[in-house]
């Protein structure tokens, strides 16, 4: 009896969620927004407690089950943190009247989608959930009316088609309607290529341009992000178990790269946001790509830190363009850049943040490669300047915090959550991720090869200089007696304007006929064609499984 | 042991401003040529009296000397062996304390933003040049770990010693680039912001940047002195090479960062772009030795 009642209510919890803040919405207008704000945000966190105790069930070994959802660790454990990540972007999809509830509403419905399809190994449930995140985006996108929205659904109702794709080897090959590691390489890599666009790993392509917006669809980005992840795991985890992919490793290399670059050019905080997060994403599919069982531990090490951080940067430095001078109470603003400095660190992977321990390993199995293939350096260079370049963006952020009083409070608690990670990743999550390896299957390295492995240094050791660190800081805030309140703008780096040339004779040739395509709406048309397609191929799929015994 | 990487890392980043303030004076500077650490006394006896708010750090500065200094701390550390080194602790941790040194830039109007984002601009350009630097100097001995790297010389010998004309070359190449890299990621030096910016900053904001300063120039060189000569932590002949090496840097760095700060914009650029240039051309010696 339990067991339904828990993962009905975390599947559809965030959806139910959704519609009570909706409702409220529309019945309160934008007189109480504290209601709809308690009203939505009990039933949410009602969602993630549910969410929770599946986890622990599952963590306890306890086999719940309720029709074709039967979550195991990896699945409940991915759930919890995307509705965790998601809950904080909720707080700042809460805005104005034109869009808030679109933007609401696509959110919980995204993120409903995602904790299903993380519940379940079944393709049937797999292709019919896949496309509503994509969905749950463009209504979102429609309702903004923003143009980088719009061309982000473009990007992502081609993952979904790729995607499904990828999921119709995986039934071609295992010749039954569950996920499993017979799937074949190319039905992995399908699911990570899809799952790349959808976690904002591919800079210009999807998640990225949606949540580079100030649009509704920027919000939704966090469940896009979720289902990414989900994807990739599945791909990279389930259905080729720690297999390695040079290919993949090199391209999330050169994914890490150009989204440091693009920290580095951002213009605005959201901008940096992205580029930061999506560096941050690159590593994880960096990680799938060297595989082994030292790829494998660095990917599952890296996937919650990297949610909770990117949930966490976003709502602290995702800002719409009215917010920019929006004042703040300096105690919140000061709160809110220490958090915010902490979600930097973990997504760009430097200690003492919670991504550190898994950038360190995949740095450290890239060198560990390079002993026998010296093309690994290059990987590993290119990660490692990808990711600092991305953290050097992110100083004008940082800089020009401005945090106000909820934001400010979710992301100190994920931040000390952050911190944790890094300090102590045995003592958080040995038990759970030897468990996961040995779910899966993935190959065992013997400890006498000297493997990589975790702790990067001893939790003492990094506690011992982080506090003297703090307290030779400390010494001078204390004898100034206090901190100085200055609040800055964002000022980006000024990279310089390339002269007129051949470049930009091009752009200027091309910008007519761009401008003709987005007046009649091609991409639009384009991105409903595919997303179409992609809903064809789900029904095929669904259709195939019934025949095969799924009903 | 993993405290002593701190102190250890202030005290050569301090040695390196002195040797910065001496090359100064030698060029005919007016300043004494112990200003550099003479300076932050000042600094704190001022703040100590003062008590106005103008000379508190704000937040953000205060963050960043936090993580400067914990970036500086852990790779020191590594580098000496005190914490299980690699370089995939090493390079984080010293690009931890770069991320702290730009947020410690003191917090000022729109204008010195702008000014500060020109900074931030020259260290993301000569990043590139400090990792294929850096990058050099481990391929030199095939390994990350650092471990690995100081047993090796310390039974080969130091690394200049060991191979042949051309791969002793690279490494020298490699170690300058890594030197005048971390010199230009400095930014000008603490009696040079005192100088040009009294009333712009406060006493409290100068002592935090001085301190994420000295921390990240101390592990930077310490980095490249064990990279090229290998390290031992005690009083034998053997450990000479090492203390020689640091003493080098020290110089080389100190005098590096001085000159820098003195560059035009233009010209930082342009030395910038030269010093990719000498570690695209180490890593090249280093890969075809």
């Amino acid at each position: 009896m339990t067991d339904p009642l828990l993962l009905q209510g975390a599947i559809a919890g965030p959806a139910v969620a959704g519609v009570v803040w909706v409702v409220t919405w529309w019945l309160t207008g934008s007189r109480w927004p504290w209601i709809r704000r308690a009203a939505g945000g009990l039933v949410a966190v009602a969602a993630v407690a549910a969410a929770a105790v599946a986890l622990w069930f599952t963590y306890r070994g306890e086999d719940l089950r309720w029709r074709s959802y039967q979550p195991d660790l990896l699945g409940a454990s991915v759930a919890v943190v995307v509705e965790l990540a998601v809950l904080l972007a909720a707080v700042r999809a809460d805005g104005p009247e034109r869009w808030g509830p679109s933007a609401m509403a696509g959110l919980a419905v995204a993120t409903s989608a995602v904790v299903a399809s993380a519940f379940s190994r079944s393709l049937a449930v797999q292709a019919v959930v896949l496309p509503l995140p994509t969905l749950g985006a463009a209504v979102a996108a429609v309702a903004g009316r923003d143009r980088g929205d719009l061309r982000g659904i473009l990007g992502l109702a081609a993952a979904d088609g790729v995607a499904l794709l990828g999921l119709s080897v995986v039934f071609t090959r295992v010749g039954h309607t569950l996920v499993g590691p017979e799937g074949g390489v190319l039905g992995g890599g399908l699911l990570m290529i899809a799952g790349a666009i959808k976690a904002g790993a591919v800079p210009g392509v999807g998640t990225w341009l949606l949540a580079a917006t100030d649009g509704p669809g920027a919000p939704v980005s966090m469940a896009l992000r979720g289902q990414g992840l989900a994807l990739a795991l599945l791909g990279g985890l389930v259905v080729v178990p720690g297999e390695p992919h040079a290919v993949t490793a090199a391209m999330a290399g050169g994914a890490v790269l150009l989204s440091g670059a693009a920290a580095l050019a951002a213009t605005t905080g959201r901008d940096v946001v992205t580029a930061l997060s999506g560096a941050a994403a690159g590593v994880v599919f960096a990680a799938l790509g060297l595989g082994g069982a030292v790829g494998t531990r660095a990917a599952l090490v890296l996937t919650p830190p990297f949610l909770l951080a990117a949930g966490a940067a976003f709502t602290l430095g995702w800002n719409r363009r009215e917010e920019v001078d929006v004042e703040s109470r300096s105690g919140w603003r000061w709160l809110g850049a220490a958090a915010l400095a902490l979600a930097v660190l973990s997504l760009a992977g430097l200690p003492p943040g919670g991504g550190f321990p898994g950038t360190w390993l995949t740095l450290s199995l890239a060198g560990a490669r390079a002993a026998s293939a010296a093309p690994y350096y290059l990987l590993a260079g290119a990660i490692a300047l990808g990711l600092v370049s991305a953290a050097l963006g992110a100083v004008p952020l940082l800089r020009a915090s401005w945090a106000r009083t909820w934001p400010a409070i979710l992301g100190s608690v994920v931040a000390v959550a952050l911190l944790y990670a890094g300090l102590a990743p045995v003592r958080l999550g040995i038990g759970w991720w030897v468990r996961i390896e040995r779910d899966l299957g993935v190959p065992v390295v013997l400890a006498a090869s000297s493997p990589p492995d975790l702790p990067p240094l001893g939790v003492v050791n990094l506690a011992l200089v982080l506090t003297e660190a703090v307290i030779l800081v400390g010494a001078v805030v204390a004898l100034a007696r206090g901190f100085r309140d200055v609040r800055v703008p964002f000022v980006a780096m000024t990279w310089p304007r390339p002269p007129p040339g051949f470049g930009r004779r091009i752009a200027s040739a091309v910008r007519p006929a761009t401008e003709r395509a987005r007046r009649a709406s091609v991409g639009l048309a384009t991105a409903v064609v595919l997303e179409a397609g992609a809903i064809v191929l789900a029904g095929r799929l669904v259709l195939l499984a019934a025949r095969s015994g799924f009903l | 042991m993993a405290a002593l990487g701190l102190p250890i890392a202030l005290v050569l980043g301090a040695l390196a401003d002195l040797a910065g303030g001496l090359a100064s004076r030698m060029a005919g500077g007016r300043d004494p040529w112990w200003r550099p650490v003479g300076l932050p006394w000042d600094e704190a006896r001022r703040l100590l009296r003062s008590g106005s708010r103008r000379g508190r750090p704000t937040v953000v500065e205060a963050l960043g000397g936090v993580g400067a200094a914990l970036g500086g701390g852990l790779s020191a550390a590594g580098t000496l062996g005190l914490v299980p080194g690699s370089a995939a602790l090493i390079y984080p941790a010293l690009a931890l304390g770069v991320v702290g040194l730009m947020l410690a830039d003191p917090v000022r109007t729109a204008a010195g933003e702008v000014e500060a984002a020109l900074r931030r601009r020259l260290a993301a350009i000569v990043e590139p040049a400090f990792v294929l630097a850096l990058g050099a100097l481990l391929l030199r001995w095939r390994s990350f770990d650092l471990d690995a790297i100081r047993a090796d010389q310390t039974v080969l010998g130091p690394g200049l010693s060991v191979g042949p004309a051309p791969a002793a070359a690279a490494v020298i190449l490699a170690g300058l680039a890594a030197l005048v890299a971390t010199a230009l990621r400095l930014g000008p030096s603490l009696p040079e912001v005192a100088r040009r910016e009294r009333q712009a900053r406060g006493a409290g904001s100068r002592l935090v940047l001085g301190m994420a300063r000295w921390s990240v120039a101390g592990a930077s060189l310490l980095v490249v002195a064990v990279l090229v000569a290998g390290h031992r932590l005690d009083l034998s002949l053997q450990a000479a090479p090492f203390g020689a090496a640091v003493a080098v840097a020290v110089l080389l760095l100190g005098m590096g960062a001085t000159f820098a700060g003195r560059l035009s914009t233009r010209w930082r650029l342009l030395v910038g772009g030269g010093t990719l240039i000498l570690a695209v051309a180490a890593t090249v010696l280093v890969a075809a030795s």
